[in-house]
């Protein structure tokens, strides 16, 4: 499904700084899997994120979906594979405050062609409902707690029915029993069949993967 | 949801932001549509008023051509004299085909006739008369009989009455011409008999009594001959009878229309600068926006969105606050305007007339497109730049 080669992203700071937060990065995630990668802050989660959705390009290597080279792509072909394959859940507030939760929800769906208005409000609204938020279809980010806003953002990753779905840090600024709410729901969608790439600084959340990893100095450490 | 309706949205939700760009571009289109129709309208004014006098030349006393320009454009009466004899003069000369004489005078002060203080009276000579018959038979489908008048827009009999008493004699008021902008509008026109009748009632009945003198006149309307060259004709008569001064009707009006050009100029300039100032203003809102939307577009673009959607997003709120903002501006001056016309046109001196239709739908077009323009402009950079930003770094901020 997605797989790094040997990936390692530079970012250049000045003429003589560069940082490096993704080094030699090889990891392969077969279809339906739950992978979780811990780490501190700032170790080069979220740009390992941002490789495999094709928001950045690798500095050396290739970063893969189904086989296809993302560096080869052009941008309206990655944003296609975007919206067609990949739901995102961002680490964070990523709602758009002047549209309606539902709205919000529906999003993606105008960047995915052959979908008719219909068919995306019914899909919207049985995910909205799914996540437990029906009664507030038609308020504002702005009138919903931190752990709402989480499940909005999660109904809108699921709006295009991706193969994977990229979260970063998922459950940050969520209490405890949210935090628990927020992965069954995730862990429910995965057993549907969609692979999940989560990047956390939360141990807790290793319990959930199929595969854990821990992320050091850009590094990829297997946990279990 | 469409990237218009998102537009929509967006525009919605960023209320003070849409807010100022919109009454930026309402205020300047307002401010453009009032200059171009208070001048369209006094140049339209013009050509009707004389298209309404229907001649090629006017021929008037030497010295009198302020005076009556004045009363033509304005209603201002005025009493201007010149012999009879030279209306044959003037119709001898070759290449007129038409020579017809008119009188000049005015009504008492405050007169219940009238809505101004003092009416202009026009007397012409139906056996020769060509400006005033035409309408007459068009629309009476006959002449004015003894006593029988015909007024200007603004001329009405008043309430309570059946006619409109002037110097104590009354007369019937047949039908009104169509509005011209110009003095015509506030005129009364009468037929040499009427007049005279008129004349004579005036020494038993009125306060004050009215002389009509056989021998004057005021102006000699001319019509060449088809073909024949106005200019030359002018000239001729010039030349060949003295004592008056013979106007051709384009250059009627001159001084007025070169005044007109310089308010025109000082207006194109100041509504020139004032775009100027608009536009950097807007394009400035713009950038200020698109700093404050960088992860809100990059976030659209992880989303699924292309460069180009979010490009063309930008632009679409642009596009809808610009055409809003100019049809608004536009609604609010041509309103205003059309209310206080009147006050506008007495206030600024000038004759005024609303444009056509047609003239008011390309003026419209116009401004809104202009406005587009403008403001897509002033939005382009702001757009290419959210469109091109590193999406890395502008999700981190």
């Amino acid at each position: 499904m997605l797989s790094f080669h040997d990936v390692t992203k530079e970012f250049r700071l000045d003429e003589a700084n560069t940082i490096t937060p993704v080094h030699n990065v090889d990891l392969k995630i077969e279809r339906g899997e739950f992978i979780v990668i811990m780490g501190r802050s700032g170790t080069g989660k979220t740009t390992l994120l941002n490789l495999a959705a094709g928001l950045v390009r690798p500095t050396s290597g290739r970063v893969m979906i189904d086989n296809v080279d993302l560096a080869a792509m052009t941008d309206r072909q990655i944003s296609s594979l975007r919206s067609d394959k990949i739901g995102f859940i961002f680490q964070f507030p990523s709602l758009l405050p002047s549209l309606t939760v539902k709205d919000n929800v529906s999003l993606p769906a105008i960047f995915r062609n052959g979908q008719g208005s219909k068919g995306i409000d019914q899909r919207a609204s049985g995910l909205i409902g799914m996540l437990g938020l029906a009664e507030k279809m038609n308020v504002y980010p702005k009138q919903l707690s931190a752990g709402e806003q989480k499940r909005v953002v999660i109904a809108r990753s699921l709006i295009n029915s991706p193969e994977l779905v990229l979260a970063d840090e998922p459950t940050s600024d969520l209490d405890s029993r949210t935090e628990r709410e927020v992965m069954d729901i995730m862990r429910d969608v995965n057993l549907k069949g969609v692979t999940f790439l989560i990047v956390t600084h939360s141990l807790d959340l290793v319990a959930f993967a199929t595969r854990a990893f821990e992320m050091e100095g850009g590094s990829l450490k297997e946990l279990r | 949801m469409q990237l218009i309706r998102l537009a929509l949205k967006n525009i919605r939700g960023s209320g003070f932001r849409s807010l100022a760009i919109f009454l930026a571009v309402m205020s300047v289109a307002a401010f453009l549509v009032s200059i171009t129709l208070i001048i369209a309208g006094a140049q339209y004014s013009l050509d009707s008023g004389l298209k309404r006098l229907g001649a090629d030349i006017l021929v008037v006393p030497e010295g009198a051509e302020t005076k009556v320009e004045t009363a033509l454009l304005m209603g201002k009466p005025t009493e201007v004299w010149m012999p009879r004899d030279n209306l044959q003069k003037v119709a001898s000369i070759p290449g007129v085909e038409a020579a017809s004489p008119q009188i000049f005078l005015a009504s008492m002060y405050n007169s219940p006739c009238c809505s101004v203080s003092e009416m202009f009276i026009v007397v012409y000579d139906p056996a020769t008369d060509f400006t005033l018959s035409p309408w007459l038979e068009k629309n009476l489908g006959r002449s004015l009989a003894l006593g029988e008048v015909i007024g200007g827009t603004y001329i009405f009999v008043p309430a309570g009455s059946e006619y409109v008493r002037l110097y104590g004699y009354d007369m019937t008021l047949k039908g009104n011409l169509e509005s011209t902008g110009t003095g015509i509008d506030q005129t009364l026109f009468m037929a040499l008999d009427t007049a005279q009748a008129m004349e004579q009632v005036s020494a038993t009945a009125a306060m004050e009594e009215i002389y009509i003198n056989p021998d004057d006149i005021s102006a000699i309307m001319v019509r060449v001959a088809p073909g024949v060259d106005a200019h030359r004709v002018a000239i001729q008569i010039g030349k060949d009878v003295t004592g008056v001064v013979p106007i051709e009707s384009p250059k009627l009006f001159g001084a007025f229309r070169n005044q007109m050009n310089g308010l025109l100029w000082g207006f194109f300039a100041i509504t020139v600068i004032v775009w100027a100032v608009a536009m950097g203003l807007i394009g400035l809102v713009f950038s200020m926006a698109a700093n404050e939307r960088r992860r809100e577009m990059a976030v659209l673009r992880a989303l699924g969105g292309t460069r180009n959607f979010i490009f063309r997003s930008v632009l679409s709120e642009a596009i809808l606050l610009a055409l809003s903002g100019a049809v608004a501006g536009i609604a609010v001056a041509a309103s205003s305007l059309y209310l206080f016309k009147d006050l506008i046109a007495g206030s600024l001196k000038m004759p005024f007339l609303f444009p056509s239709i047609p003239s008011f739908i390309v003026l419209f077009s116009a401004i809104v497109a202009l406005a587009i323009v403008t403001v897509t402009l002033s939005a382009l950079i702001p757009a290419l730049r959210l469109s091109r930003q590193e999406l890395a770094i502008a999700m981190r901020e």
